[in-house]
């Protein structure tokens, strides 16, 4: 409960700023040899857990079960492995942050109940990606479909939109290597999240059972996925790109675990530091209407510029202190970008997806303690 | 001394404006500007350099190789340079020494994890005998 | 300038016409309630109606209310394409791959 963790939070903090690498420069605990590397991009969070970091139980919690088949390590460059090698279990900078929550609002009690949520309870969240790995797919990949593009004589608006026909080699190379880049995430947050898990276990000095930190839903927001869906009545399977955007997939999913699957796909909307982030379910008016998709977060108003120019004189750490949330951060000036103002609402921006029905709101998270690259 | 760079005010993510009088210098002042995002350049001492290359079809490919290159360096070897020296400059292929140190939390300011140079909004232009280039990183 | 107007579909959506610009194939709709609509940035309008041109599209080009303009295809998107005459893009999954 709340009030359990409340007094300890700046060590808990502390520790957990300590035992997961984040920042620039960081290097992660583990070292990945070539071949290490080669099983990581192959089975994720499942090559995670069979090397001792987290449960097998973990992965039914994972979209695709933390592991998407037909990635192709084959196409990832020398310079991808090579910058992906330290990287792996290492939260990153920017956006990424590892929060302890507790929830503060239930909207749907029969829901929450079923996913094991209740008022006060405290939670984890971890928001980060495949860090340099998958930005180096990236920019490898730009650069192949710019040169496609002008190939298949596709005709472009703006150069960051070049692409291949999907069944070209140019686009399922981009596929496989992508989701090689996807495998690498999951089990980048499968890695952070058993040593927050060992951590607090320490630092709490308590039991696996009583602690409870049980893996409630990991899900991806910037992925292509071929996926099955009814277009104008019938069954047709589609490439579904998704950018900033979350699966929020309906009850009765065949791609949903035996626990989610009459209650509909769990949806983590993470906010800004300073306000709350949701706990959502899709639905099948997501089905219907955008792919089995929602919202991601808050989205910025302000640039980073202009956030650390409003935040001059200010000590953000001392204000989010005042509000009971113990920040801690490697960066210069991570915290005045990354502050509240520098964000939308991000309840107005769930209020939308939820009045709109491609997603219900569950539960509202507020942070205690924010560790931010 | 005419100014290198500039930092720009852009959504999201971060930018600069660099000058040169001619191409390598552009390139050059480029990739100093890019790192004085990650880290306050006048605590990096010399203590090692690297050689980069980077190839593409056209100059716009070319400025933005040249740079995710740099950022390939510093992303996976912790490599910071401060002075860069452009040595081989045509159409399709860069080479340069970058002049620098590894990045030390312990003693260097953490600035902006910059991931990815991009071409949006990308601007590279010669005016009035000098050249000058935006461009926008992924941070 | 666009050709046609943005038109308000019910209280959380926005179409962004298929004659809003040339060469568009479907509609953009973008999720947002007339609060949020005030702090959209032309830029990522115009981000949704250049997807809506890419081949292959899918019903539509849809954008949630976390839109904001980002490279290519703007944050918050969501692209479907056919697998016979559709396309696959990096941009339309962005750098920070997962």
């Amino acid at each position: 409960m709340k009030q359990d963790v409340l007094p300890r939070m700046r060590d808990l903090v502390e520790v957990l700023y300590r035992e997961i690498p984040s920042g620039v420069g960081s290097k992660g605990k583990i070292r990945l040899g070539p071949e290490d590397e080669r099983k990581v991009l192959l089975r994720g969070a499942q090559w995670a857990v069979e090397n001792g970091y987290g449960n097998a139980a973990d992965l039914d919690h994972i979209e695709s079960y933390g592991r998407i088949d037909g990635a192709d390590p084959s196409l990832i460059s020398s310079k991808a492995y090579e910058r992906g090698r330290a990287q792996q279990g290492t939260l990153g900078s920017g956006n990424h942050f590892l929060e302890i929550q507790y929830v503060d609002e239930i909207y749907d009690a029969g829901a929450a109940n079923s996913l094991g949520i209740y008022e006060g309870q405290v939670t984890v969240m971890i928001h980060t990606g495949s860090r340099g790995f998958g930005h180096q797919v990236c920019t490898d990949f730009l650069e192949v479909m710019e040169r496609a593009a002008r190939k298949y004589r596709i005709t472009l608006f703006d150069k960051e939109l070049a692409c291949a026909p999907v069944s070209s080699p140019e686009a399922q190379d981009y596929l496989a290597a992508m989701r090689a880049a996807a495998n690498y995430a999951w089990a980048n947050r499968q890695c952070i999240m058993h040593w927050t898990r060992e951590a607090l276990l320490r630092e709490l000095g308590t039991s696996p059972r009583e602690l409870g930190l049980e893996l409630i839903y990991d899900v991806a927001h910037n992925i292509a996925k071929i996926e099955e869906h009814t277009v104008n009545g019938k069954k047709k399977k589609l490439v579904v790109h998704r950018k900033g955007a979350t699966r929020a997939f309906p009850p009765g999913h065949p791609e949903l675990p035996a626990a989610y699957r009459e209650l509909g796909q769990p949806v983590l909307i993470p906010g800004d530091m300073g306000r709350a982030s949701y706990l959502l379910l899709g639905t099948q008016k997501a089905m219907d209407e955008t792919f089995g998709s929602t919202c991601h977060g808050a989205g910025r108003v302000m640039s980073r510029h202009q956030a650390i120019r409003r935040a001059k004189g200010r000590a953000i750490w001392r204000e989010m202190a005042d509000k009971g949330i113990i920040v801690r951060s490697a960066g210069r000036e991570t915290l005045a970008e990354e502050m509240s103002e520098a964000y939308k609402d991000i309840s107005d921006v769930v209020d939308v997806v939820h009045r709109a029905g491609i997603s219900k709101k569950v539960a509202r998270l507020r942070p205690m303690g924010v560790v931010k690259g | 001394m005419i100014k290198q760079f500039e930092l720009l005010d852009v959504f999201g993510d971060a930018g600069i404006r660099v000058f040169g009088k001619d191409l390598p210098e552009l390139f050059a002042n480029a990739g100093v500007g890019m790192f004085s995002l990650i880290t306050e350049l006048r605590s990096v001492a010399e203590t090692r350099h690297i050689t980069v290359t980077a190839q593409s079809e056209t100059l716009e490919g070319l400025f933005i190789a040249w740079l995710n290159e740099l950022i390939f360096h510093f992303d996976t070897y912790g490599f910071v340079g401060r002075r860069i020296s452009v040595t081989e400059l045509t159409d399709s292929r860069c080479s340069a020494t970058v002049f620098g140190e590894d990045f030390d939390p312990g003693k260097h300011e953490q600035g902006l994890l910059v991931k990815a140079a991009t071409y949006h909004r990308l601007l590279l232009q010669e005016r009035d005998g000098h050249w000058e280039a935006e461009v926008i990183f992924d941070i | 300038m666009s050709l046609e107007r943005l038109i308000r579909i019910d209280e959380t959506r926005l179409e962004v016409p298929a004659g809003y610009k040339q060469g568009m194939l479907v509609k953009g709709v973008i999720y947002v309630d007339r609060t949020l609509e005030k702090e959209l940035e032309p830029s990522a309008i115009e981000q949704v109606a250049n997807v809506a041109a890419l081949p292959g599209i899918v019903k539509a080009s849809i954008a949630m209310p976390d839109i904001h303009t980002g490279y290519g295809f703007t944050i918050g998107g969501v692209a479907a394409f056919d697998l016979q005459d559709g396309i696959i893009s990096p941009g339309g999954v962005g750098y920070d791959i997962n």
